[in-house]
């Protein structure tokens, strides 16, 4: 059963330059117990329409529709004071960046027990207590030494243990990690991404795992969703995303990563120039598919409207016209 | 600069109807002042049946002790404040921009004298170096513009140096270097043009402070001494007849208050508006 | 510690620098300084030998070490006015000026790191365009006119304080002193506050949009926790660096406020002194003034050593 369901969730920002729809009618779900992963470029949309369901988007943010389902409870209409419980002691977040996630002046341990006692309301002591197991959980060899540590006292992948140690505090049923590996080395990155996975199944909570990083997906999540210009473009399961990609976005993502089996071809070589797709579109570009302008396979019905989401197999979605057989 | 950021500066300017009125009063400061011997009746003409005559119509900003019209008198002095305040600027952002630069460009041991120099002088107390030199020097416009100049450059150097310590790592900066061209040249063609934003606010910010400056140094009767009038020399004098005729200390004090604050604004504006685009 | 033992060499070396600027403004004031000394039934050789004994026949770089020799003795030489040590009259003063600068100051502090932070909380809300539009009217409004005012307004028209000066004649109560204190001190809060809370209102907003102010939501801290528990440090900090970059400003702003309200401190005595030609006094409140700015800065950088984590540890 769906622990998390996402319906035609849309959120527009209001800058100087007029409303930006950063997130435009995106459905997903999460399972109970799995590893659900998001990927997509920088700017398509994925931490903006998960950060939504935390409430956390910078305040110029605006949800302009949709709903947001959590075990089985309407949330996106809850009121602050209605939807407080749920955060920290139900859906908990990592964030990309540990080193400004955390606060540079006050030390690990007096920050994450301030976090306890005011979710949990125990005791400073207990929460102290509890810091330190939490810290050993998440595999710190010092958690005393880590306790007095300022943020900037310790490396990278400390530090990203430590916000894992924060996520789980409390116990949630729902992590949302926005891009947790994206700035570390390749070898932290494993021993982070595998300590994710550890916990997880420890704890039997579900995962959104948001990444730009294919090859992070496909070692971790069993479905995944593809986001594009704010739209979910397609949704499977790995070995659909991965070996039966329907939509064009998808195919040139994974044309993209280097294979040792074949030659490695840069994402969107093939793409047709930005510019001359959008003086095309003009106004109308807005309601169109979002990677129009670069599809290799775009056709008159792409230029009419915007293809709705349509099942292309069981568990997989996907908003494109194309018929999803693959070329080769 | 190119054209997108002025284009962007335009769009945020046609929105901030603050900036414009700052704009606006700076523009009729500086023509008022400009076309003072037009607009202003005679600022020196004596009317001894008509001394400290409260603002009236024939007078809007009454007569002084000597029957001055105060008005023509405020038009005259603002002459003198923003010509001195102007001055002033380009005279301590030139020096503050070439110090700073070179400082910066040449680095090692020449930046560290410099900068200690820097150091040293923003810890003296400017406004009595400023008083003391001005009692040396005889008072007068040329010199209060000269010590104003010469004093306040301190903290634009400071920053353009900052700013060159990174603008000098940057690729067309290094291949200039290495290409061969000459120093002066890489700092002129290549350094400054890239620090044009934070020049003009720190300017605009400096024409406010210079114009403070010698408003306060005129007060103390240093600065500009009679017959010239500033803004400032007419407080001082005004000072005294605070009880029997306020207008004469109101009216000045009110001039420097919008005009300063006319820079600040804008140069503020300026700021934010760089830092966005 | 190596940080903290180059900031105080670097703080020896810009005073060095100071008192050389400062013999050299000595030096460069018109007229022949002997003539200060001589009275009209002196004979020319013995204006010569006076002229020896003062040591004005020497090199100028020999001069400036046994003048700086005197200074490090702390012997600042005479008042050509009035025949008293310099440093003693300096000293006499001194406590005016600090109590003066002190009050003000911590005021400056208290109001506007409350107000700094509230403002940065809502930009662009009432209380924000509010404070904005007065801070700014603070930062460019000349002091001695706003102190003038005052005095019409509050001294003579109102008459309910006293314009000027430190005490009542005869009278050396608190009370008596805290009502003389009030219009300089307003004079001089308002201008060091306005500056200080657009500092703190900017850092607030920075320090806003940092992913720890975020983090803190999504795990539901309330506003004012956020706000007094994590972003207040973090926002404060930069005040330090900005006090101590702007006691220069602040002693120019108090020298002018202490001679507007004839408060008994050592800016007064600046003006009187330059006013006379006083050049002892006036080297004498150069080189005291400017070792308070260093210091004053030295302290500054320490506190922030010692309280930003990251700094300290460097040190």
């Amino acid at each position: 059963m769906a622990l998390l369901e996402v319906s035609n969730l849309g959120v527009s920002f209001d800058t100087d330059l007029g409303e930006v729809r950063a997130v435009r009618d995106v459905s997903f779900s999460v399972n109970q117990g799995e590893i659900f992963g998001i990927v997509g470029e920088s700017g398509s949309g994925k931490s903006v329409s998960t950060r939504a369901i935390l409430r956390i988007n910078p305040a110029n943010a605006r949800i302009t529709g949709g709903s947001v389902k959590f075990d089985g409870k309407e949330i996106l209409s809850l009121s602050e004071k209605e939807f407080m419980p749920y955060r920290g002691r139900r859906i908990a977040m990592i964030f990309q960046d540990s080193l400004t996630a955390l606060n540079p002046v006050y030390t690990i341990g007096s920050k994450m027990s301030d976090l306890i006692c005011q979710i949990e309301g125990t005791s400073r002591r207990d929460a102290a207590q509890k810091t330190l197991s939490l810290l050993a959980e998440v595999g710190i060899r010092d958690p005393e030494r880590c306790f007095r540590s300022y943020p900037h006292e310790l490396s990278g992948g400390m530090r990203q243990r430590v916000m894992i140690a924060m996520a789980v505090a409390c116990s949630p049923d729902l992590i949302i990690a926005d891009e947790p590996t994206t700035s570390l080395d390749v070898t932290i990155q494993a021993q982070i991404l595998r300590l994710l996975r550890d916990i997880q199944r420890r704890r039997g909570c579900s995962v959104i795992l948001i990444t730009h990083d294919l090859g992070v997906v496909a070692q971790m999540c069993r479905r995944i969703s593809v986001m594009c210009g704010g739209y979910v473009v397609e949704t499977g399961t790995a070995e659909q995303i991965f070996h039966h990609p329907v939509h064009p976005y998808t195919q040139a993502l994974i044309a993209s990563m280097p294979r040792a089996d074949r030659e490695f071809r840069p994402f969107l070589e093939h793409s047709v120039s930005r510019d001359r797709g959008r003086s095309a579109v003009g106004e109308k570009e807005d309601a169109l598919c979002p990677f129009l302008d670069r599809c290799p396979a775009a056709s008159a019905a792409c230029r009419g409207t915007l293809p709705r989401v349509r099942a292309v197999g069981e568990e997989h979605t996907a908003r494109c016209f194309a018929d999803g057989k693959k070329e080769d | 600069m190119d054209n997108h950021t002025r284009k962007k500066i335009l769009a945020a300017f046609r929105h901030n109807p603050m900036a414009i009125a700052g704009t606006l009063l700076i523009l009729f400061f500086a023509l008022t002042a400009l076309l003072a011997p037009w607009v202003a009746g005679n600022p020196n003409t004596l009317d001894v049946n008509a001394r400290l005559v409260a603002p009236c119509a024939a007078h809007p900003f009454g007569t002084d002790e000597m029957g001055r019209d105060y008005l023509a008198r405020c038009i005259y002095g603002g002459r003198t404040s923003l010509l001195v305040g102007f001055l002033s600027m380009i005279l301590s952002t030139a020096i503050g921009v070439a110090i700073g630069s070179v400082s910066g460009y040449l680095g090692g041991k020449t930046d560290i004298v410099i900068m200690r120099l820097v150091d040293a002088l923003l810890s003296l107390p400017t406004f009595l170096i400023m008083m003391v030199m001005n009692a040396y020097l005889s008072a007068g416009i040329r010199n209060v513009i000269l010590i104003i100049g010469f004093l306040t450059w301190m903290n634009l150097a400071r920053i353009v140096r900052g700013e060159t310590l990174t603008l000098k790592e940057r690729e067309y900066v290094v291949y200039s270097r290495i290409s061969g061209q000459k120093r002066f040249r890489i700092i002129l063609r290549h350094i400054l043009p890239n620090m044009m934003p934070t020049i003009i606010v720190s300017a605009t910010i400096n024409v406010a402070q210079a114009i403070l400056m010698e408003s306060a140094l005129s007060f103390f009767g240093l600065g500009i001494v009679p017959p010239t009038a500033s803004w400032g020399s007419m407080l001082n004098n005004a000072q005294n007849r605070m009880t029997t005729a306020p207008w004469l200390a109101i009216f000045p004090g009110l001039l420097i208050l919008l005009t300063v604050l006319s820079f600040n604004y804008v140069g503020e504006f300026l700021r934010k508006a760089y830092d966005r685009s | 510690m190596k940080h903290i033992l180059s900031k105080i060499v670097q703080s020896i070396l810009v005073m060095f620098l100071v008192s050389i600027l400062c013999f050299a403004l000595i030096k460069l004031a018109p007229g022949d300084p002997v003539l200060t000394y001589v009275q009209p039934n002196m004979s020319e050789s013995y204006i010569a030998t006076l002229r020896e004994r003062l040591g004005l026949t020497k090199p100028l770089p020999e001069q400036y070490l046994l003048w700086l020799g005197r200074i490090l003795h702390g012997n600042f030489g005479y008042s050509l006015v009035n025949n008293r040590p310099v440093l003693q009259q300096i000293l006499e003063r001194l406590p005016a000026t600090f109590l003066l600068m002190g009050v003000s100051l911590v005021l400056a502090v208290v109001i506007s790191i409350p107000l700094g932070m509230k403002c940065g909380e809502r930009p662009g809300g009432a209380l924000d365009r509010f404070t904005s539009a007065v801070s700014y009217v603070g930062i460019s409004i000349p002091n001695y006119w706003f102190g003038i005012l005052l005095i019409y307004l509050f001294s003579v028209y109102l008459g309910w304080l006293p314009s000027i000066g430190m005490h009542s004649t005869g009278n050396h109560s608190l009370p008596d002193l805290l009502r003389h204190l009030i219009l300089p001190c307003t004079v001089m809060t308002y201008v060091n506050a306005a500056q200080f809370t657009r500092y703190i209102r900017s850092s607030t907003i920075t320090q806003l949009s940092e992913d720890y102010v975020t983090v803190q939501k999504a795990y539901g801290t309330p506003r004012r926790r956020i706000m007094y528990g994590n972003v207040l440090k973090n926002a404060i900090l930069p005040l330090i660096t900005v006090l101590g970059m702007s006691l220069q400003s602040l002693v120019s702003g108090a020298m002018i406020c202490e001679q507007v309200f004839a408060w008994p401190g050592t800016g007064q005595l600046a003006v009187t002194a330059v006013t006379t030609f006083d050049y002892p006094l006036i080297m004498g409140i150069t080189m005291m003034t400017a070792l308070m700015i260093v210091v004053g800065n030295l302290l500054a950088d320490l506190l922030y050593t010692i309280v930003d984590p990251r700094i300290r540890q460097a040190a």
